[in-house]
């Protein structure tokens, strides 16, 4: 129990330290996330209406997903050198593929009867993307967003390695100083955080997939 | 003279890297609010010659005209809102409600509220849905609700012209009769034009107010269901109707159209009774059932009208 009180203390001791890590490591999730979304979703659809992109763009995308998140930091640190930025590469890079691939997914189940239907009764491309395609594949589009929010806020721990920030900090801390409570004012609020974003997406990809339900 | 709904003129299709057209050359009229059924086989080119009217499918060579504007001349989106499309699959919507299915024309062509909400009241009645499936998703109704909702959904932007891709095809015997029957009735009140692809000859004749016979390609025949049956323009057309199928016909003939004057003596009770609108099977079966010499034909309020005779029945058959 010592190390959880001393991991207690330090945080009511260093709260301006913990908070602002709290805040970077959370920032740089998020941002991340977003930029990947933004790149990912409109290239998942892409490559579901044209499968002559398919090929190449998940190829590259699923190459990438096999190198392990330390090593994409590494590769990024001497080309970008280090701090915030490049971490934000990095993660960004490794919540691409499941942003993709479920994007990619969600619009090609879409049964070709429906979107039969939706044009042949007079809709446009934007609307059919909008009113029907895209809420059809809302469910598993979340579903790669989870995934992503996930593994984006455990790897920003590794931020700390090239001094991106975060909580990855106490945990490096800890670990060279061989202290457990310090190592632990950064794991438990990482997992704490990886827990509460798996819930949140959880949830609104049930409410998207709501009426498979009724 | 009716006016001409649909207008194909020397129109054919070649899908690219094809060997031979889907659809060679055809012209033909779809007078308006006429029904008129296509059948012929899978691969014939019957869905092709329908899916070119709302431009799912674009002619190689020729011209469509739907009210004697070319098919071309407005945008697509504009086109396919003024014509009602039903396909086989239905394809409803799974995310959205019943009504939100029904009002999807309405809603693109920006409809006020209350005007939407008394069209999808107005349809659900239209194709006997019970009112309290509204707020219901596609997925808790069964086939033959589902394709009542389709339907119900091609009409909603009051379109002229209905195409129907084989709606009724995966749908079990006994709710597709039931379906047959409520639509041909929605459709002879509403005095829709109806273009309606089917494989089922059955469907055809008893659907078609006229039928196209399809076959590679090409129309075989296009006449009443009565003048296929009769008069079979060729070989393939005989084979496929079974034109020599005497039951076939005969339910195509109706008990009014054939009868004679009724005998001077009064009408035995014992003698069976039939309406005019029944058909000539039907006569055929009363009179082997009750093993007698004649019906008496009645005409809607009960009132004797006439008599049919097996002899007549197979008189009617000879001309």
């Amino acid at each position: 129990m010592n190390v959880f009180l001393g991991a207690y203390d330090y945080i009511v001791a260093n709260s301006d330290r913990f908070w602002e890590a709290v805040r970077v490591h959370l920032t740089l999730s998020v941002y991340a996330l977003l930029i990947a979304a933004v790149i990912c979703i409109p290239l998942g659809i892409l490559c579901a209406k044209k499968q002559w992109l398919t090929g190449p763009i998940m190829g590259l995308f699923n190459s990438l997903r096999v190198i392990p998140s330390l090593a994409v930091l590494v590769i990024i640190l001497p080309i970008m050198g280090t701090g915030f930025a490049p971490a934000l590469v990095a993660l960004t890079l490794l919540a691409c593929p499941p942003i993709l691939i479920n994007t990619y997914m969600g619009f090609r189940g879409i049964e070709p009867s429906i979107i039969e239907a939706a044009s042949g009764l007079g809709m446009g491309p934007r609307m059919l993307l909008r009113k029907i395609e895209l809420p059809l594949a809302a469910p598993l589009l979340l579903s790669g967003m989870k995934t992503s929010a996930v593994e984006v806020v455990a790897s920003a721990t590794l931020a700390a390695f090239i001094g991106g920030g975060g909580l990855g900090t106490f945990i490096i801390n800890g670990l060279g100083m061989y202290k457990f409570s310090l190592l632990l004012v950064g794991a438990l609020p990482v997992a704490l955080l990886a827990i509460l974003s798996e819930i949140g997406f959880a949830g609104i990809e049930r409410a998207a997939s709501k009426y498979q339900r009724l | 003279m009716s006016k001409e709904a649909i207008k194909f003129e020397q129109v054919s299709k070649t899908f690219p890297k094809a060997a031979k057209p889907s659809v060679h050359e055809t012209s033909l009229i779809v007078p308006q609010g006429s029904f008129v059924t296509i059948l012929g086989a899978s691969g014939c080119g019957k869905t092709t010659l329908l899916k070119m009217v709302n431009r799912i499918i674009e002619p190689t060579t020729g011209t469509i005209s739907v009210f004697g504007k070319d098919i071309r001349s407005t945008p697509v989106t504009e086109l396919r809102q003024s014509i009602g499309y039903v396909i086989q699959q239905v394809g409803l919507f799974p995310h959205l409600t019943i009504e939100q299915n029904i009002a999807t024309v309405p809603n693109i062509l920006g409809w006020e509220r209350r005007k939407t909400a008394e069209k999808v009241d107005y349809l659900m009645k239209l194709v006997h849905l019970p009112e309290n499936y509204k707020k219901l998703y596609p997925r808790q109704l069964s086939g033959g609700q589902q394709q009542r909702v389709g339907i119900a959904r091609a009409m909603a932007g009051d379109p002229a012209i209905l195409l129907m891709d084989e709606p009724f095809g995966a749908i079990d015997a006994i709710t597709r009769t039931k379906l047959q029957d409520d639509f041909k009735s929605i459709q002879q009140e509403l005095g829709k034009t109806v273009l309606f692809v089917t494989h089922d000859v059955e469907e055809a004749m008893k659907l078609g107010d006229r039928m196209i016979v399809m076959n590679e390609g090409t129309i075989q025949q296009y006449d009443t269901p009565l003048a296929v049956m009769s008069k079979p323009s060729n070989e393939f057309v005989s084979t496929l109707i079974q034109a020599d199928d005497l039951f076939q016909q005969l339910s195509l003939m109706r008990a009014g159209e054939h009868m004679t004057a009724l005998p001077q003596e009064p009408v035995g009770a014992d003698i069976p009774r039939v309406q005019t609108g029944d058909s000539l099977k039907t006569v055929l079966q009363t009179l082997l059932q009750h093993n007698v010499p004649y019906v008496v034909v009645e005409n809607s309020s009960g009132e004797p009208v006439g008599q049919l005779t097996l002899e007549q029945l197979k008189l009617g058959n000879g001309k």
